[in-house]
């Protein structure tokens, strides 16, 4: 009779324990540098804004972070022959948290506010593209010609609730304005508290469509630390669970040395750039390819970054679609430089100006050092210039005058998707030119060419080969020198799981992490 | 009524008859200078290169939206235009739209300023005492060794660039005290006012209250210390000449006691240039709270400044000029009155 | 001139202003022959040496890219002295043309150029500087050109403020009665009289200059890399100071003696020239052989 009691026992607390594993445990601190912008997802889509709001917001897709694209708000979808029509199959029974229903007239209207909007938020999305409601839960997207990254761009389209929008409304802005602090959306997690510039926190949804089995977070919290040396020491002292933006050698080996810290390197889409300006010295392409000569690409990742980060071979990142491992890696070669120079007839030298902005991106300070250094060898005399506003920085070299600004400047570009053609490749398509991202002007129409096809070709080895041979021309007329890719860690305690972030840097999802191994 | 020659005057009304005109004068003087001073940030912040509706869309921004926003904000108009509809919505208490945060630049000021206001006089409690005693003590041993010694020490706790000496706190004491924020993240403090000291006292809650005296000792520490060298020099100087005067060698050649000369007669004396000197020490201050936010990660209007003029965040650097200002203004009237209450010399 | 011998007197007497006279020769010794003194190319990037912690070979260490921080901090000293001398001149010289305007016009001018200057004071210093280096655009010229802005209102009121109190002067009016042009009577009269004050105020403001001009420097208002200025070496290795922190560590020192310099030379003059302070410490009766000794005693007719 014991026995018996002693098993009912037992299997009354497994049930109980899994009960209580059920239901989401603890508090996730995580220190990012900058704080988000807003917390409408069709505004502003950088990777800091979209920390926020994957909280409570979600898009019909997911892409996790080997690049599988998979079901979220929609079960599943189809692709018509012509590669023209998209239909979702929505999940049904999904409220917003204000209580509407998510169906497929609630997409018709995030398109059509993503496009009436035309801020950041639509810059995966094809132009012409129209939703159409063919009933509750099915909504088809017709574009105007087929595009092989269509799908993976919606993964950056997040489901904002129409009533909300439609209720607080005002001057037209599409409730843009209230949208702005109060997300209101299907996901996993509100929005509690935003201390601008400290923290923001977010609690777990307890009504979340997805159940909370497994193990999550019952509230994250994002601290605003600007200060990498600060967010490690942070770590260490067990202040925060986990630190974003960590990329100084020093720091990076020392919390690999910390038992109780794991360092996790995260794949990386970015390129580092100094891209150039089609005018003067710079409009011969002799010119611009002696200066791909110049930059001592081995030293620079080795010695100066400490191997964290490589050269890249041709222009496209390894871990972005389109990146060719056959095609030259970047290489100094003065004498070769020297011999362009020559050819070109600036055997006597030549000056030029670089414009860095270190705020953004450290790494470019000594990037530009070593540039200028390396260059005087060979008579170009380079001058730096470190901005302190991004608002300057941006006008300068984003002018829709090429004369106006710098003749180089330095750029870190990834793709948002796991494509290139919008990022890199859109910035040297001659119809890109400002306000659109081909800020250095850049011209080759064999180049365009090809690009107009490739935005056509769904077939992925055909695709391939066209990037290729995209980059190919550029190395014969290069529009920037690519210095190459640097690594992206994200360090957190023992015991933190599931943080992610895609190669855009971009988080993959708030709901697959959790406080233990699942 | 007749006009009464000046002696027959009681002294106590025709003081207060000045004070008040002199107040009268001195608020309109701010108020022009404000007005001149928004004109001047106007100018300096439309006068700068680069694209604040660029900035504003974000470089992936299409044509349309750039010039969408343009036209929003503004920036189509010519100067003048400009100018008359940002001051005519300045009247109406509108600061316009912060570029970078999204938000009015009001509710961004309101919000931060408390944070700065804060600090400031946490660490004023520290350093305003403790800079006039060591300035006395200094005065009263001039001339000796631990005088020159206790200089030079003043001297270079003001040679010494205040944001390199905030990183040295956070190497020396970064393990004991917290470098980042004002409050531990995983406490929420309900908002009553704005600073937390105060809003964890009327929560009731202890942890709050300690957890914001933590995260203000190292930034309050990096003030105080530049703070007390300055204070701790001029207070010395101006003892100095008291002590000098002839009424203090007077009363000592009298019999008086050391302790009675200095404290009744020479540091009585010595609070009016020193009033004056406290009141440029704000100036510095404001000054110091650009930097010392910026190191510390500190939530204030010192490093919404910072962050504005870096971004060309026009509308949020005009805000904080003119708060910073206005702030700095009244302080230095305060300052003024003071000085006028307690010196008997002025002649009203 | 009994006056000059026993200022000099007093100048050596006091121990505060000959450490700054000797710490200040010490930067201009640095600065004039520091290509001779960096015992290595502050620009030579050397990747197999970077980060290095100070040593027999390297005394303050290298920094990220592999340079010598001693060389550097030495190649900055040349850059110090640029900075205080430019900003002092240009603050000087239109303080002092505006001074000497609205000293000498008074009136309406006088007033003009008062508000003006008022105004410039009304602004918190600091943010002045900032606000105007960002409209400049950021580099050192502008920085310098900046902080010389803020600085210029307070030698117009020095100037200004000593025409009006010696305009009625009796050697004015003596020299205009010879026939002394109004320029001749501005310069060597009465501009003669401001040295003191206006030693003094330079000294403090080159203090200042350096410290704004390396704070802007840190905010990224300032200089650019690869220039060796000491606020960019700062802001540019703020990163390490947990890490590697000899490379924020030096500069900032570096910052620290050239301002303290500036700072005890300024005090020195302060505590010459009060009368005051002079007396208690140059006065040796036995020495003099009198009992009393008074200074600055002058006659004047005051007219009725």
């Amino acid at each position: 009779m014991r026995r018996y009691l002693v098993f009912a026992m037992m299997v009354l607390a497994v049930g109980l324990s899994w009960v209580a594993c059920a239901a989401p445990a603890g508090t996730l601190i995580v220190a990012n540098t900058t704080d988000a912008v807003t917390a409408d997802p069709h505004v502003n889509i950088y990777n800091y804004s979209v920390l926020l709001q994957k909280g409570p917001y979600e898009g019909l897709i997911m892409i996790d972070q080997d690049g599988t694209i998979r079901p979220r708000l929609a079960e599943s979808w189809d692709v018509s022959d012509d590669g023209l029509t998209y239909t979702f199959y929505l999940q049904d029974g999904v409220e917003f948290t204000d209580g509407t229903a998510f169906n497929a007239e609630a997409v018709k209207y995030n398109m059509e506010r993503l496009f009436g909007l035309g801020l950041h938020g639509s810059t995966y999305m094809p132009a012409g593209l129209t939703a159409t409601v063919i009933d509750e839960y099915t909504v088809a997207m017709k574009l105007e010609e087929p595009s092989a990254p269509f799908l993976a761009g919606l993964n950056t389209v997040l489901m904002v609730s129409p009533a909300a929008a439609r209720t607080h409304e005002a001057d037209g802005d599409w409730g843009q304005a209230w949208l702005d602090q109060n997300p209101v959306g299907t996901g996993p997690y509100l929005l509690e508290t935003w201390e601008k510039d400290q923290y923001y926190r977010l609690v777990h949804n307890p009504d979340y469509w997805q159940e909370w089995d497994g193990s999550h977070y019952a509230t994250i919290i994002v601290q605003i630390v600007p200060e990498q040396a600060t967010r490690v020491q942070l770590l260490q002292t067990g202040e925060i669970d986990a630190a974003l933006e960590i990329g100084d050698d020093a720091f990076l080996t020392m919390l690999e040395a910390d038992p109780n810290i794991v360092v996790a390197p995260q794949p990386t889409g970015e390129v580092v750039y100094i891209r150039m300006k089609n005018r003067g010295v710079l409009a011969d392409p002799k010119v611009r390819q002696a200066m791909l000569y110049i930059f001592p690409y081995s030293s620079f990742w080795r010695d100066v970054q400490r191997g964290r980060g490589a050269t890249v071979h041709g222009f496209i990142a390894p871990a972005v679609f389109g990146h060719d491992p056959m095609l030259a890696e970047q290489h100094q070669d003065l004498i070769r430089a020297k011999e362009l120079l020559e050819e070109a007839g600036y055997g006597d030298g030549l000056t030029l100006d670089l414009w860095i902005l270190s705020s953004y991106l450290p790494l470019m300070k000594p990037m530009a050092e070593l540039f200028k250094e390396a260059a005087a060898t060979i008579g170009v005399t380079v001058e730096i210039q470190d901005l302190a506003s991004a608002g300057t920085y941006l006008g300068g070299a984003g002018s829709p005058d090429v004369n106006e600004g710098p003749d180089m400047f330095g750029w870190g570009q990834a793709p948002g998707i796991n494509s290139p053609l919008t990022a890199p490749l859109g910035m040297w398509y001659t119809p890109n030119v400002p306000p659109g991202r081909n800020y250095g002007h850049y011209s080759n129409t064999e180049f365009d060419a090809l690009y107009v096809e490739a935005a056509k070709t769904v077939d992925d080895a055909a695709r391939l080969a066209l990037y290729s041979d995209m980059q190919q021309i550029l190395y014969s007329d290069p529009p920037a020198i690519p210095i190459g890719t640097y690594d992206r860690y994200i360090c957190s305690k023992q015991g933190v799981n599931g943080l992610a972030i895609n190669l855009a840097g971009i988080i993959i999802d708030w709901y697959t992490v959790g406080p233990e191994a699942p | 009524m007749t006009d009464a020659p000046s002696g027959f005057e009681p002294e106590g009304a025709r003081k207060g008859r000045w004070v008040l005109s002199f107040l009268a004068r001195r608020v309109l003087g701010i108020i022009l200078t404000l007005l001149g001073m928004t004109l001047i940030a106007f100018l300096l912040t439309h006068v700068v290169p680069g694209d604040a509706a660029r900035a504003a869309a974000g470089p992936e921004a299409n044509a349309e939206t750039v010039e969408r926003i343009r036209t929003d904000m503004g920036l189509d108009q010519p100067m003048m235009r400009q100018y008359f509809v940002y001051m005519s919505r300045l009247f109406h208490g509108d600061l316009g739209r912060s570029i970078a945060t999204r938000r009015p630049v009001l509710v961004d000021v309101t919000t931060k300023l408390p944070a700065s206001v804060e600090l400031a006089a946490f660490s004023v409690l520290l350093w305003l005492p403790l800079g006039f005693l060591v300035g006395v003590y200094c005065a009263v041993r001039a001339g000796g060794w631990s005088d020159l010694i206790n200089r030079l020490l003043s001297t270079a706790g003001v040679a010494m660039p205040i944001f390199w000496l905030a990183l040295l706190i956070q190497l020396a004491l970064g393990h004991v005290f917290p470098i980042a924020s004002r409050i531990d993240v995983t406490l929420s403090v309900p908002h009553y006012t704005g600073f937390y000291l105060i809003d964890g006292v009327l929560s009731g809650s202890a942890t709050a209250i300690l957890s914001a005296l933590a995260h203000l000792v190292l930034p309050a520490l990096t003030l105080s210390i530049v703070s007390i060298a300055r204070i701790g020099r001029m207070t010395r100087s101006c003892v100095l000449e008291v002590l000098n005067q002839d009424y203090v060698r007077t009363a000592r050649a009298k019999g008086v006691r050391e302790r009675t000369v200095i404290v009744r007669h020479a540091l009585r004396n010595a609070l009016i240039p020193v009033t004056t000197v406290v009141g440029l020490q704000f100036g510095d201050l404001i000054a110091y709270m650009f930097l010392v936010e910026t190191v510390f990660a500190w939530p204030g209007i010192g490093r919404y400044g910072v962050n504005a003029i870096v971004n060309l965040d026009y509308p949020a650097i005009i805000g904080t000029v003119l708060t910073t200002s206005t702030i700095y203004a009244v302080i230095n009237l305060g300052v003024d009155v003071l000085y006028v209450g307690i010196n008997p010399r002025i002649r009203y | 001139m009994h006056s000059k011998t026993m200022l000099l007197r007093a100048a050596k007497a006091n121990k505060g202003l000959m450490l700054g006279v000797g710490m200040l020769a010490v930067i201009v010794v640095v600065a004039l022959f520091s290509p001779f003194l960096a015992p290595y190319d502050p620009g030579a990037s050397s990747f197999s040496e970077s980060y290095q912690k100070p040593s027999a070979t390297h005394w303050f260490g290298t920094d990220n890219l592999g340079r010598d921080i001693l060389s550097r901090v030495v190649s900055g000293a040349p850059i110090a002295l640029r900075v205080v001398v430019e900003v002092l001149v240009i603050a000087g010289l239109i303080g002092t043309v505006f001074g000497v305007l609205a000293g000498y016009c008074g009136g309406f001018v006088d007033s003009l150029i008062m508000r003006t200057a008022d105004l410039f004071l009304a602004f918190p210093n600091f943010l002045l500087a900032m606000a105007l280096a960002a409209a400049f655009g950021a580099s050192l010229d502008n920085a310098m050109l900046a902080v010389a802005i803020s600085l210029w209102p307070r030698y117009a009121r020095l100037i200004r403020g000593q025409f009006m109190s010696l305009r009625d002067e009796s050697f004015v009016e003596a020299a205009r009665a010879v026939g002394a042009g109004p320029l001749r009577v501005a310069v060597q009269h009465i501009l003669r009289n401001c040295i003191g004050p206006l030693l003094i105020q330079f000294s403090l403001d080159a203090a200042a200059a350096i410290l704004t001009t390396a704070s802007l420097s840190f905010i990224g208002l300032g200089a650019s890399p690869p220039t060796p200025e000491w606020g960019v070496m700062i802001a540019d290795s703020r990163v390490y100071i947990l890490t590697f922190w000899w490379m924020p560590l030096f500069p900032g020192i570096a910052i620290t003696y050239v301002a303290m310099a500036f700072l005890l030379l300024g005090d020195g003059f302060q505590d010459l020239m009060n009368p005051m302070l002079r007396q208690r410490r140059t006065v040796r009766p036995s020495q003099a052989g009198w009992l009393r000794r008074l200074r600055g005693l002058s006659t004047r007719f005051v007219k009725e």
